[in-house]
């Protein structure tokens, strides 16, 4: 039997802090020099009956996920408008963040109608409303190379439990390029609706060649609001195992599992030569059984447990690539 | 049901194709294979041919494109490829645990690697699947679900372009469908206020076409509009529920991106 039981979410959470109604979030990569830019829109057509304006402002975290300051409002947006931010240049409003390292940042999209407010009553359907209507574009850019590339993505309600009763992570991306010009980084960013959150989210994981075979087996601990960047080249090389890897053919899966909270990544495949870097999210169960959740995934996350993870000691020091 | 991707061996880009054997992650313990149904059109809609590959437990199929069309005899540089995942019997025998299992969906959604001569790498997952087409489904289920293949709404990128920096900028435009059918690429300014580019597009079934704005008409927006930072992409309408285009394109003299509108 599962630890825990999956239950429905409910219609209307109370207390809610509108800042996290409808964030976009995501890591800058300064310390791989890169700048970033965000398109990020109020999606929800003005026809819908969950059409509002909303205006957008900004908060940093440091590397441990201390909240470092935000911004006043630095746009709004009419029901489907959308606007692009310079994150580089809007840091600037932000008390005390540094000029370089590494940073998350999290734009508050918010009703014009809660800005001010602590805490509110939301209905769930409304914020989920605009969370699918969501697909913020994170946008790297890498002058004077003239590299550009992003992802779209969604950070809806994550790590509440008001919103979900089991927060677990499988992540399965068979993106692991690993050559002598190119390595692949997963971003795992651990992030929550609620601003008291603090939870430290552990991932295991291994490295897996292309008949299945286990190359390397790690971990990583990612603190409440900060990202951890895991370098697959790294994770091999550590292990002793980079060469057999490339010989192999330098390409494989990343097989993850957080037993204690949701994380979401994005692989980078990076030549390091020339700047240039591949941005994907990866794909949520949903997408391959349309019906999967509940306790099936809670069983299946036990099996994938007991064959990867529960016959090994946890490795000490996991070799990651962890901004310092 | 089979996801499908757009491929390109032109251009200097290469394709290659990165699935996993996502069964295992549900089902670890069975110890089967799973095998990849691949099917390919070129450019023009016109069946390429198919191929299978097996992919071991945990396993994952990393298959170049030239190689899936030099074991077809394709010459095509430019098409698509989908890909339906066959379970093994052991998987099958365990999909009384799905929830909702009369009503579930299996899909093989999958990236394609887009690279080139000196490993810069660019990433697509899945957007679309092969409309008019269900794999392992009874035949009335089959009929029911392929009769009508929707057609999707006016749809704008939610990504904007710096207009000044485009120096390149193609809209790959797929039909997904087995149905002719007919749309408008354009480009806009952030509002849609303002039209900068349209062409119409009609394609045969599971045709594409790769639509360059010319350049002249990239370095004239600048000095035209010049109170327009900001562009993008549209198709008017989808011609597939989530038949997002792809785009290649290239600021200034930075290496191509190749990405989802």
């Amino acid at each position: 039997m599962p630890a825990s039981v999956a239950l429905p979410p409910p219609t209307l959470i109370s207390g809610f802090d509108p800042r996290f109604f409808r964030p976009c979030t995501f890591p800058l990569l300064r310390e791989l020099g890169y700048g970033t830019r965000v398109t990020v829109n109020n999606g929800v057509a003005p026809e819908s009956p969950f059409a509002t304006p909303m205006t957008v402002s900004m908060t940093a975290f440091d590397n441990a996920g201390g909240r470092i300051g935000s911004t006043p409002e630095i746009a709004t947006l009419a029901p489907g408008e959308l606007v692009k931010l310079d994150i580089d240049a809007e840091l600037a409003a932000v008390p005390g963040a540094p000029a370089d390292g590494p940073l998350l940042i999290m734009l508050h999209v918010v009703p014009t109608k809660w800005v001010g407010e602590s805490s509110v009553d939301i209905p769930a359907a409304e914020m989920m409303a605009h969370v699918r209507a969501s697909d913020d574009f994170i946008e790297y850019h890498q002058r004077p190379t003239g590299v550009v590339t992003g992802v779209a993505y969604q950070t809806g309600p994550l790590n509440d439990a008001r919103l979900s009763s089991t927060r677990t992570t499988v992540c399965q991306a068979p993106k692991v390029i690993v050559t002598e010009p190119v390595d692949t980084l997963f971003s795992l960013m651990n992030l929550s609706t609620r601003a008291d959150y603090a939870e430290t989210v552990r991932m295991d994981f291994w490295i897996l060649g292309r008949d299945g075979e286990r190359f390397v087996r790690s971990a990583v601990e990612v603190p409440p609001f900060s990202c951890r960047l895991v370098s697959a080249t790294e994770v091999l090389e550590q292990a002793g195992m980079l060469e057999r890897y490339r010989a192999a053919g330098g390409v494989g899966m990343f097989l993850g599992l957080s037993k204690n909270g949701t994380l979401v990544p994005i692989s980078l495949t990076r030549n390091r030569a020339s700047g240039a870097i591949a941005c994907d999210h990866t794909l949520p169960p949903v997408f391959y059984l349309s019906t999967w959740g509940g306790d099936a995934r809670l069983r299946a996350n036990e099996r994938l447990e007991q064959e990867f993870f529960a016959d090994l000691p946890a490795p000490a020091g996991a070799p990651t690539r962890v901004h310092a | 049901m089979a996801y499908t991707h757009y491929f390109i061996e032109s251009e200097g880009l290469h394709s290659r194709i990165h699935l996993q054997n996502f069964y295992s992650t549900f089902w670890p313990q069975v110890r089967e294979a799973s095998v990849a149904h691949l099917l390919v059109h070129d450019r023009a809609g016109r069946a390429q041919g198919s191929a299978t590959r097996e992919i071991p437990p945990f396993g994952s199929l990393f298959l170049e494109i030239s190689e899936l069309l030099a074991e077809i005899g394709s010459s095509a540089a430019e098409g698509t490829v989908a890909i339906d995942l066959e379970p093994p019997a052991g998987v099958r025998a365990q999909f009384h645990e799905l929830p909702s299992a009369e009503e579930a969906e299996i899909k093989t959604p999958f990236w394609m690697a887009y690279y080139d001569d000196t490993e810069n790498y660019m990433y697509v997952h899945s957007i679309d699947t092969l409309a008019g087409e269900v794999f392992g489904a009874s035949r009335l289920l089959r009929w029911s679900m392929t009769r009508s293949v929707a057609q999707g709404d006016r749809w704008h990128s939610w990504r904007l372009l710096d207009a000044e920096l485009l120096s390149d900028l193609q809209v790959i435009c797929i039909n997904h469908s087995p149905e002719p059918r007919s749309t408008v690429v354009g480009v806009y300014s952030a509002d849609t206020s303002r039209t900068l580019y349209e062409r119409p597009v009609s394609l045969g079934p599971r045709a594409l076409e790769r639509v360059r704005v010319p350049p002249e008409e990239l370095g004239s927006w600048s000095t035209r509009y010049p109170e327009i930072r900001h562009v993008r992409i549209g198709l008017e309408p989808l011609l597939t529920g989530n038949g997002k285009p792809y785009v290649i394109m290239r600021y200034a003299d930075g290496p191509p991106s190749l990405h989802h509108g």
